[in-house]
């Protein structure tokens, strides 16, 4: 029963996307009003966002003939991830995808067309054909409603790892939503080079349609980074695992591309480049998906065993050859003139590290895929080479993050050599204190590094409100890089500063790290809802450490997981990690480990979004006036 | 001023260094040269972790190895050598800077360089148009730079081209699209052989406890299976083998829950429809209504040259008839 209601909500949804982007076609050439196709968005916003609402019925009421239901649900699955199983599994995360596509289809559609030329036309083409495409999948290759028969008294429940922390709950729909959010600007593009249209209004509109996906996809990759901190038992936050890297490519051009668009603001100038920056962004989101969703990661053999990676690869593929395409045919011979000085060239400076560390990103996760598919042998990409390559570059772009907003839109003088050393004074501060509590010397420098970009940005900020006292919004960049400081200062600090020991105790026993001492008491073995668990009962400091790290036999695949124990802490978090329990001997084998600062990097991750959302904030006629005073003065000083 | 700035540079210089050589003067501990080295090492079992900060088995105990030879005293390379010898390169978290993965390596460095070189190219060819126009206004766009802009968005498009025709195609001959064993069947040996170079390839892990369970080798069989749910906890083969396990040693009754769960999310496997017909043959004799109903959905859902089909047509024909003795279906090896 709901299983047809669902599917008939899909068809809708699904329906209407096709007839919207034929209603689109006919407005681009003038036969119909633009107002069916925004109609025809309304309508699959109602048809995705009714089948989503459906499954998640289906899933509440254990709804066992419904086929995700039967892969995903069981009936010891908490309600929270229950309703989060919504996501858990491929064809579920394609319909929340198409969901979120519809609705952010209509949001667009109604913030396009505040003032003349229509726009909505070839902005709602490219929605509707991509909202069409996931439709299609939903309908076919990728059904979540198919009947179930005979049906299942309980099913397996979604994979244990993703129903253990209620960040699981908030990590994919925002990284979603920041994905499909980028396909505005990307629409916004497409039209502008279809009516040859790429001017002052398109880059306005392309940048801010990119802040606001930008938010939720930096929150995303935050959460997930948390999740995998809090989760998986191993301490770190970034494994330089596939599925994270192809997640960072977009943010990557994303953060590229919202620097350059000031350059383009001011100047008119890099046309070509911001097209290639908002479209390389959107299409780095489909191929995040078709990695992260075909299986080529468990197996590239497995990438064929279901029509959906190869549609998605076609997908990919036909995107990138119609933007290739268009951008030949339709960039304007622009202007050209300055690119703003030396604010202008820091920016450069910024766009081609930030696209060196993406290429790097993506030839490390492609090419053992590309080695595997040639010779069929095995090479691993992994953290010491990322680290090894993205840590330099990163130092860089910190660097220039500091320095950028204390240099002008013109030409050099000594004034502002000053401005850039007085925060030597923090980096100073920075290195002696490292030194002083003993960190390496790769620590040393990280932290002087760090400590110098948040200082020049903390003075930035003091400078600028002096300058201009109400303008929050012209703060809200600074407060973006403040929160980046203090995360690279939170990564370089938990990364040098940490301790670890393994030991094996007996109850009564105590470890000590870095001045923490551990003492077991005894183990408490249980069942959960994903299989039997032993959890050891702590006391860390004095003080009874719950809840206790815990060691998960999950009843089908035989599997263990070691759900960490965190206290956090304003100075650093102290972690536990249950690696082992014997029953037989009462011991067990746990890893504690300090981690100093961590915490400050998922505040930074929030600041972050949050300084990006403040630029966002209604801009006064005041400040319009003073781009437009800026861009005079960039182009008369060259 | 100049003199100033400079001093200041030259002074926080000077502070910083030495702080650097501080700490880097500090002796490393064995500890942290046992971790350095760890952290460089893929954890065997797990995904992209490495052997320092995995939880896993396989990883504590290669975390003792490298220990053990920090404390003989073998240096950095000979310990990772030792296990690339071992293991293959593949162990090794960073790729070789000798042979085809060099390409990873110099990349970043091509970007970089490329990038540069176009943007002072810009930069040139703006301040002659500004210069040649005489006044500060904007000039138009000349070959130079949008050239230069063109081949860094193709170097881009074909670093996003470049994965599709990898994941294309990848399929490798007369391989049966649900991931079964090609063509020509390898050898257990030669199964092992291949475990071993990489223990985290499900299909390959499964192929292992087939052919193990085809020769009999129950237990062996069973732990293959049990690390190919490990690595892939949603694969039905796996499971298929476990229930054909199960029956095969007298558990029928927990093979139908395994079965029911495959059927739960995949009601037309031919195969879990067999076994479970089997299963529950074993459990309530072949009349009862579970094993008509799977026998007929099987007939439906089996493809046409499908070996069973003659059994399971003789067991329906003979349950029909209601005789008391028939040929049985043979509770053989199902699994293909």
């Amino acid at each position: 029963m709901i299983a047809a209601g669902g599917y008939a909500f899909t068809f809708l949804g699904t329906g209407s996307a096709v007839l919207g982007l034929i209603a689109a076609i006919q407005a681009l050439r003038g036969r119909w009003p633009s107002g069916i196709a925004v109609m025809c968005a309304a309508a699959s916003a109602v048809g995705f966002a009714g089948a989503s609402v459906l499954m998640i019925v289906a899933l509440l009421a254990r709804d066992f003939s419904v086929s995700y239901v039967a892969q995903v649900g069981s009936r010891s699955t908490p309600a929270l991830f229950t309703v989060s199983s919504l996501w858990a599994a491929l064809e579920g995360s394609i319909l929340l995808w198409a969901s979120l596509l519809a609705v952010v289809t209509v949001a667009a559609a109604r913030w396009v067309t505040s003032r003349p030329p229509d726009r909505r036309p070839g902005v709602l083409a490219v929605l509707h054909a991509l909202l069409a495409f996931f439709g299609i999948l939903l309908l076919g290759p990728g059904n979540p409603w198919r009947p179930v028969f005979p049906v299942p008294a309980d099913g397996p429940g979604p994979n244990p790892l993703l129903a253990q922390h209620p960040l699981m709950v908030i990590h994919p729909p925002l990284l979603y939503l920041g994905f499909v959010g980028l396909a505005v600007p990307f629409a916004l593009t497409v039209d502008a080079l279809w009516h040859r249209r790429l001017d002052d209004r398109w880059i306005a509109d392309a940048s801010r349609s990119t802040v606001v996906a930008w938010i939720p996809l930096t929150l995303g990759l935050t959460a997930g980074a948390w999740w995998s901190y809090a989760v998986l038992g191993w301490g770190g936050y970034w494994a330089w695992d596939p599925v994270e890297n192809v997640a960072l490519l977009p943010w990557l051009t994303a953060t590229a591309f919202l620097h350059s668009a000031m350059v383009g603001r001011r100047t008119g100038a890099l046309l070509g480049w911001n097209v290639a920056l908002v479209s390389a962004s959107f299409l780095l989101t489909l191929f995040a998906t078709l990695v992260t969703r075909s299986g080529v990661l468990q197996s590239v053999h497995a990438f064929t065993l279901s029509a959906i990676g190869p549609l998605l690869a076609g997908l990919v593929a036909a995107s990138l050859i119609g933007t290739v395409g268009l951008a030949a045919l339709r960039t304007p011979a622009g202007r050209t003139g300055s690119i703003g000085g030396i604010r202008g060239a820091a920016i450069m400076a910024n766009n081609l590290l930030l696209v060196a560390v993406a290429a790097t990103v993506m030839a490390g996760t492609v090419f053992p895929l590309v080695v595997e598919a040639v010779d069929g042998s095995r090479v691993s990409v992994g953290a010491p080479y990322f680290e090894r390559i993205v840590g330099p570059i990163g130092a860089v772009l910190l660097g220039l993050m500091a320095a950028g907003p204390l240099l002008p839109w013109g030409r050099w003088t000594d004034r502002i050599a000053w401005r850039l050393v007085t925060p030597l004074f923090g980096a100073v501060v920075g290195a002696v204190a490292a030194a002083a509590a003993g960190l390496g010397a790769a620590g040393v420098l990280g932290t002087a590094g760090a400590s110098f970009s948040l200082f020049a940005t903390l003075l930035s900020v003091a400078r600028r409100s002096r300058l201009r006292p109400l303008s929050v919004r012209r703060q809200g960049g600074l407060v973006a890089h403040a929160g980046l400081a203090v995360m690279a200062l939170a990564i370089v600090l938990a990364a040098s500063g940490r301790a670890d020991a393994e030991a094996q105790l007996r109850p009564g026993q105590v470890v000590s790290v870095a001045g923490h001492r551990v003492e077991f008491l005894s183990t408490a073995a249980g069942s959960s809802s994903t299989g039997m668990t032993v959890e050891a009962s702590l006391v860390l400091d004095g003080t009874a450490f719950e809840p206790g790290p815990r060691l998960t036999v999950s009843s089908l695949s035989n599997q263990a997981f070691a759900t960490p124990a965190v206290r956090p802490g304003v100075l650093g978090d102290v972690y536990v990690a249950l690696l082992d329990a014997d029953p037989a001997s009462g011991t067990v084998t746990v890893r504690v480990s300090t981690y100093p600062f961590i915490s400050w990097l998922w505040v930074g991750g929030v600041v972050l979004a949050l300084g990006a959302a403040l630029t966002l904030a209604q801009r006064g006629r005041g400040s319009e006036a003073v781009i437009a005073a800026e861009a005079a003065a960039v182009r008369a000083g060259g | 001023m100049r003199a100033a700035i400079l001093l200041a540079l030259a002074g926080s210089a000077l502070v910083i260094a030495a702080a650097v050589l501080l700490a880097s003067s500090r002796p490393r501990d064995l500890s942290a040269r046992a971790r350095a080295i760890e952290s460089t090492l893929r954890c065997p079992t797990c995904q992209a972790t490495s052997v320092a900060d995995s939880p896993a088995q396989a990883a504590r105990q290669i975390r003792q190895v490298v220990e053990q030879q920090v404390r003989d005293g073998r240096t950095d390379e000979q310990i990772r050598g030792f296990f690339a010898d071992r293991y293959g390169t593949w162990i090794l978290l960073d790729p070789p800077t000798t042979g085809p993965d060099i390409v990873v390596w110099i990349l970043p460095a091509v970007v970089v360089v490329g990038g540069v070189i176009v943007l002072v190219r810009h930069a040139r060819h703006a301040r002659q148009a500004n210069h040649d126009s005489g006044t500060a206004d904007l000039a138009t766009r000349q070959g130079g730079p949008r050239l230069a802009e063109s081949a860094v968005f193709g170097a881009m498009v074909l670093a996003l081209l470049a994965p599709i025709p990898a994941a294309l195609g990848l399929r490798p001959a007369g391989a049966p699209a649900s991931g079964g064993a090609p063509s020509t069947t390898p050898t257990i040996a030669q199964l092992e052989a291949w475990v071993a170079a990489d223990p985290s390839d499900a299909r390959i892990l499964t192929q292992l406890g087939d052919a193990l369970l085809g020769a009999g080798d129950l237990p062996e069989a069973a732990s293959r299976y049990r690390a190919a749910l490990t690595v892939d906890p949603a694969a039905d083969a796996p499971k298929l083998g476990l229930a054909a396990i199960l029956i095969e040693s007298g558990r029928p009754d927990v093979a139908v829950t395994l079965l029911d769960g495959i059927l739960g999310t995949n009601g037309a496997s031919a195969d879990a429809l067999f076994m479970r017909m089997v299963a529950n043959q074993q459990l309530f004799g072949r009349a009862d209504a579970r094993v008509r109903a799977d026998a007929a959905r099987f007939l439906e859902v089996a493809a046409g040259d499908d070996v069973r089909r003659t059994t399971v047509e003789s067991l329906l024909a003979a349950s029909d008839a209601n005789q008391s003795s028939a040929a049985s279906a043979s509770p053989g090896s199902p699994a293909p």
